[in-house]
C-alpha cells in the first residue's frame, strides 16, 4: 500500500494500480478518503507524508467508548461482532489461560458464549485509566465486575460472578480510522464465585 | 532513530528479571518510567509503578528475601517506532519479608505478564505499563523465623 498526501487535486489516472488513502489539504480542515484504483499497470509512488499524520489523535473519550462497547457486546446488551473489536494480530491473556492466544480466535469463541436475551448478564466497569502513548495507541486499564451465566456440557446452568476483575486493553487506530484492541490482559484478584443457576 | 527490534525487547525483559533476582534496586527501578502504572499479581487495583517499587524493595530486595524466575516464550508486538508490547508466561518462586518481619515462600506456577515498553527521550526502552497475573492460585506458606538452611 502507498501512503501519500496530495496538496492539490490530481487526476485519478495518475494513481492507477494503487490502493491509496487520499487526503486533500483544504485549509483549515483535511478531507480524506480511502479507495482502490484498478489498473493492469501498477505504478510506483514515493510517499510524501505519512497518512497517520493527518489522522485524528486518539482521545480518552474514544477509548472509554470502546471499552464500554466491548462490555456491552460481551454482556449481550449490544448487537455487534466482538471479533471486529480486535486487530487481526491481537494477542490476549484471558482470565484463566496459562498462555496467550490470538485475539480473533478467542473473540469467536467468546461470542458463542454471549448470553441470549433470556439470560441476565451484567458488567460493571470501574474508572478507566487511559494513557495515550503516541499518535495512534492508547492503554486502557481498569477494574470490572462481570456476572454471567454459563451452560455446562450436561445442560445445567452456572452463574459466574467475577469480582475484582482487572483489565488492560491496548488500542490502536487502524488505517480505516477504527480503534481496535491489539493486546488484552484480563485477570482477577480472586477466583470467580460460581453457583448453580435456576432453570 | 531505528525501530525497536524484538530482540531489543526480549533483552530488556531478561534484564528486568535479572536485576530483580540479583537485587539490583536502582537498575530495577530505572526500568520503569516515572509515569508507569502496574497491576501487581495479587493487587485488586492498579497503582503507580513507584509504589510497587517501594513495596518490592521492602519485600523482595532485602537480605532475607529471594526471587527466582523462569520465563516462557516472549511474544513481542510492535506498535510504531517507539512502542512495543512484551507478553509471556513465567514461573516464579519468591521468598518475601512482610512489614511485620514474617517471611513467606510463594510459588507462582502459571504467571502471565504484559509489559508495554516505550523508548524514552534518551532512546532507552522503559516500561510504561505492566499487568501481572496468575492463571492458578498462588501457594504461600509462612517460613519459620530463622531459616534453618542458614545454620547448615
Amino acid at each position: 500500500m502507498h501512503w501519500m498526501v496530495l496538496n492539490r487535486p490530481v487526476g485519478l489516472a495518475a494513481l492507477n494500480g494503487s490502493h491509496v488513502n487520499l487526503a486533500w489539504h483544504t485549509a483549515p480542515s483535511v478531507l480524506s478518503k480511502t479507495c482502490w484504483i484498478c489498473s493492469d499497470r501498477p505504478r510506483e509512488f514515493n510517499p510524501v507524508l505519512s497518512f497517520s499524520q493527518n489522522m485524528k489523535k486518539i482521545s480518552s473519550e474514544d477509548v472509554d467508548k470502546q471499552v464500554h462497547r466491548f462490555w456491552a457486546i460481551l454482556s449481550g446488551n449490544l448487537t455487534g461482532k466482538l471479533e471486529e473489536m480486535y486487530s487481526p494480530s491481537a494477542i490476549v491473556f484471558t482470565g484463566k489461560a496459562k498462555r496467550s492466544e490470538s485475539g480473533k480466535l478467542m473473540a469467536v469463541r467468546r461470542s458463542r458464549q454471549i448470553p441470549g436475551p433470556a439470560h441476565s448478564s451484567r458488567a460493571e466497569v470501574g474508572s478507566i485509566d487511559v494513557q495515550i502513548v503516541g499518535q495512534d495507541v492508547a492503554i486502557a486499564a481498569y477494574t470490572y465486575n462481570f456476572n454471567t451465566q454459563k451452560i455446562l456440557a450436561n445442560g445445567s446452568k452456572m452463574q459466574i460472578n467475577t469480582l475484582l476483575g482487572r483489565a488492560t486493553q491496548i488500542f490502536q487506530r487502524g488505517e480505516d480510522g477504527a480503534l481496535r484492541i491489539v493486546h488484552e490482559h484480563l485477570s482477577a484478584a480472586a477466583p470467580p464465585a460460581m453457583e448453580k443457576a435456576g432453570e | 532513530m531505528s525501530s525497536i527490534s524484538s530482540d531489543d525487547v526480549r533483552a530488556e525483559v531478561k534484564k528486568l528479571w535479572d536485576f530483580l533476582s540479583r537485587k539490583m534496586k536502582s537498575q530495577f527501578a530505572e526500568m520503569y518510567l516515572s509515569s508507569a502504572t502496574v497491576f501487581a499479581a495479587d493487587a485488586r487495583r492498579m497503582e503507580p509503578a513507584r509504589l510497587m517499587l517501594v513495596r518490592r524493595e521492602r519485600e523482595l530486595l532485602g537480605p532475607a528475601s529471594s526471587v527466582a524466575a523462569k520465563l516462557g516464550t516472549i511474544d513481542v508486538q510492535h506498535l510504531g517506532a517507539d512502542l512495543a508490547i512484551a507478553s509471556y508466561p513465567f514461573h516464579l518462586s519468591i521468598t518475601r519479608t512482610r512489614a511485620n518481619g514474617k517471611r513467606y515462600q510463594s510459588e507462582v506456577p502459571s504467571g502471565r505478564v504484559t509489559q508495554v515498553f516505550q523508548r524514552d527521550e534518551k532512546g532507552v526502552l522503559r516500561i510504561i505499563h505492566e499487568h501481572m497475573s496468575s492463571a492458578e492460585p498462588v501457594s504461600t506458606k509462612e517460613l519459620p523465623p530463622t531459616d534453618p538452611l542458614k545454620h547448615v
